[in-house]
């Protein structure tokens, strides 16, 4: 028995963004209910679990040993596999994947279920086209879903297959809680937010290392009368310049994404752009041009209203990799209803409704990807393992009848699920 | 043609449903807000799919509302945490916070039994969060406690013993002040949780608190005699 491994491959073929190559690799079976088959697939299991009760699903596999996100098929849908913690440590930065975090120390080790979403894209991160311009995957759908998940996963596989990865924070960061505010010194009429191009350079430092060692720059940059950073310096010496000197971090970072994109194009790194919630990156700010921090800039002028993203100079840094002419990478993004006002909130979620027409004209042939809460398959595995950590410890948790109850009560949606066993 | 009063009520009887006659008795029996032929609810599924008899008192009766913490929490104590912690009647943010104290106290506890490397010591951890609100809630209760008394123009603080709903209140309350008093940046579930896990283990400004109620009674001693006087 062979099987077509991605989900939708004519979809993506149509679009001229994957090779028309099919995966077959491996026999497929049916991968949880098996208690006859478990002889066969002992790379597998890893963990069986089993009761004294006399119940339907007295062995249900929910773990996997395959580690390596690059080796995962659809016959692993709905199964967990861990993070090493170090590269975990390492892919999430300061301020993201907050809510995993906590369960990562409660359960002290990073384990995520492998789901459809993210075996997509992991796929066409597999076989697609370098020479055309880079396929945007954008994830949508109701809260909880797990969308930042799916994100983690991609990233995952990046990071082991020493990628360039490129992810923006959660975009209230930069576009409400700022700290400090400066006029920038590369362009007039655009505004630099210091302490927060200083987080990201931080976290672009973590996350890929081994990149910024390898590679020189191609481009001479002058800072200052005295300082200036000469053609064939490493690009890291670049980065520590931006940490050192804060007040230029925003040019830094510009520079550093425009070498990124410079060897993209000569095909010597991928690129992993990644984005939660792309939506707060178009439209107006939260910030009020009318506050004192705004006092000397040149958009005081225009008295009232909020500050266009587009005069945020990280923000229009992080946009030009959006554009046509960025090759040999791939952009995976989420779209949030979160971050519209919530006067204005639906709750329609889809990518159109979300970018508005300004983010739509942005970023345009994109593939709509939408994550949907679990099947039930999915959710009892995820109950399994909340058994085997303990987060579930009563017996009536353990129960046929009671998960019946929890399905019912959190609608099947993962963070639902989350807080309703808290209880149990 | 107009109707006398007597006839009026009589019609007005008959009209309406039988049961509207129960809410006229004009002498006040008890203070549940229910009449007396109302009958306790089922809260068991299984009493409840089971098929009704013909003469059963539940096919004519009406049946009260089921209680809170028989159905969900499942604890009496609890309920009535809630009801001391709660401010300005917003009973729902009470129940919110308590609920999250619940899950933070879940969450460290199963953080320590991972980390724990024994087997031996896994077992000994505790994780239920409600049986250890109790070990706190049985550590924190004082069993003297003083009442200001009047004596000759001199107030005294009398030592009597506490004991019933008195010691469970001030139990309660101990913890609650003890969580308020913490640093006020700090969400106050999370403050909640950690005093209620360091009285469970008899530490804490809870169980302080106790113990200073307890060596204030010693130091009133003398004055003990004052409970039996006018």
């Amino acid at each position: 028995m062979t099987s077509k491994i991605l989900l939708n491959i004519p979809r993506l073929c149509l679009r001229g963004i994957l090779h028309p190559v099919i995966n077959t690799a491996g026999p497929v079976c049916s991968c949880r209910h098996l208690t006859s088959d478990v002889a066969s697939q002992q790379n597998v299991i890893q963990n069986i679990f089993t009761r004294k009760e006399k119940d339907e699903h007295s062995k249900i596999i929910f773990r996997t040993d395959v580690t390596n996100p690059g080796d995962h098929e659809i016959r692993h849908e709905g199964l967990l596999y861990t993070i090493d913690r170090g590269i975990f440590r390492r892919i999430s930065s300061d301020d993201c994947f907050n809510r995993f975090k906590i369960q990562v120390r409660t359960f002290q080790e990073a384990c995520i279920m492998i789901r459809k979403p993210a075996l997509e894209v992991i796929h066409a991160m597999k076989n697609f086209d370098p020479n055309l311009p880079m396929p945007k995957f954008i994830l949508y759908g109701h809260l909880g879903v797990g969308k930042n998940m799916t994100l983690l996963q991609t990233m995952h596989y990046a990071y082991m297959n020493k990628w360039c990865i490129i992810q923006t924070p959660w975009p209230q960061q930069w576009i409400e809680r700022y700290t400090e505010v400066s006029k920038s010194t590369h362009k007039p009429g655009r505004i630099d937010l210091p302490m927060e191009a200083r987080a990201f350079l931080c976290q672009l430092k973590s996350q890929n290392g081994i990149v910024l060692n390898d590679y020189k720059t191609q481009y001479r940059y002058d800072w200052t009368e005295r300082e200036a950073t000469e053609i064939g310096t490493p690009l890291i010496e670049l980065l520590k310049f931006g940490l050192q000197r804060v007040k230029f971090a925003d040019d830094v970072v510009g520079a550093l994404l425009k070498e990124i994109k410079l060897l993209a194009s000569q095909r010597k790194i991928k690129v992993l752009v990644v984005a939660d919630g792309i939506n707060g990156f178009f439209g107006p700010t939260r910030m009020k041009i009318s506050d004192k921090a705004f006092k000397d800039t040149e958009q005081a002028k225009a008295g009232t209203g909020f500050l266009p993203t587009s005069d945020l100079s990280l923000i229009d840094n992080f946009k030009r990799l959006l554009e046509p002419d960025m090759v040999n990478s791939i952009c995976v993004a989420t779209v949030d209803s979160n971050l519209i006002p919530k006067v204005n909130r639906t709750d329609t979620i889809t990518p159109q409704y979300l970018l508005g027409r300004e983010g739509f004209a942005a970023l345009d042939p994109f593939i709509p990807i939408h994550v949907t809460n679990y099947s039930d398959k999915e959710a009892t595995s995820m109950m399994e393992y909340y058994t085997d950590r303990r987060w579930i410890h009563k017996e009536s948790g353990k129960t046929h009848e009671g998960r019946k109850q929890l399905m019912f009560l959190s609608n099947n949606n993962p963070r639902e699920l989350f807080k309703v066993c808290t209880t149990m | 043609m107009a109707l006398c009063k007597g006839k009026l009520l009589f019609q007005y009887f008959l009209n309406n449903h039988i049961n509207h006659a129960r809410f006229l008795s004009f002498t006040q029996s008890n203070l549940s807000r229910y009449a007396k032929d109302f009958i306790d609810p089922i809260v068991e599924k299984e009493e409840l799919s089971k098929p009704l008899d013909e003469f059963d008192t539940r096919r004519h009766r009406p049946v009260k509302a089921a209680r809170t913490e028989e159905t969900i929490m499942g604890d009496q104590a609890v309920q009535k945490f809630i009801n001391i912690i709660m401010r300005d009647g917003k009973k729902d943010v009470a129940r919110s916070v308590i609920d999250q104290t619940f899950a933070n106290i879940k969450r460290k506890q199963i953080e320590r039994y991972h980390r724990a490397p024994t087997q031996e010591e896994k077992e000994k951890i505790e994780l239920d969060p409600v049986k250890i609100f109790h070990q706190a809630y049985e550590n924190c209760k004082p069993v003297l406690y003083t009442r200001t008394k009047v004596h000759g123009g001199f107030k005294y603080k009398v030592p009597c013993p506490c004991e019933g709903n008195t010691q469970s209140f001030k139990s309660m309350k101990f913890l609650i002040t003890a969580a308020e008093e913490k640093d006020k940046r700090i969400r106050m579930w999370k403050r909640l949780s950690l005093e209620i896990i360091d009285a469970s283990r008899n530490e804490g400004v809870a169980i302080r608190k106790k113990q200073n109620l307890h060596r204030e009674c010693q130091a009133n001693r003398a004055y003990s005699h004052f409970r039996w006087s006018k």
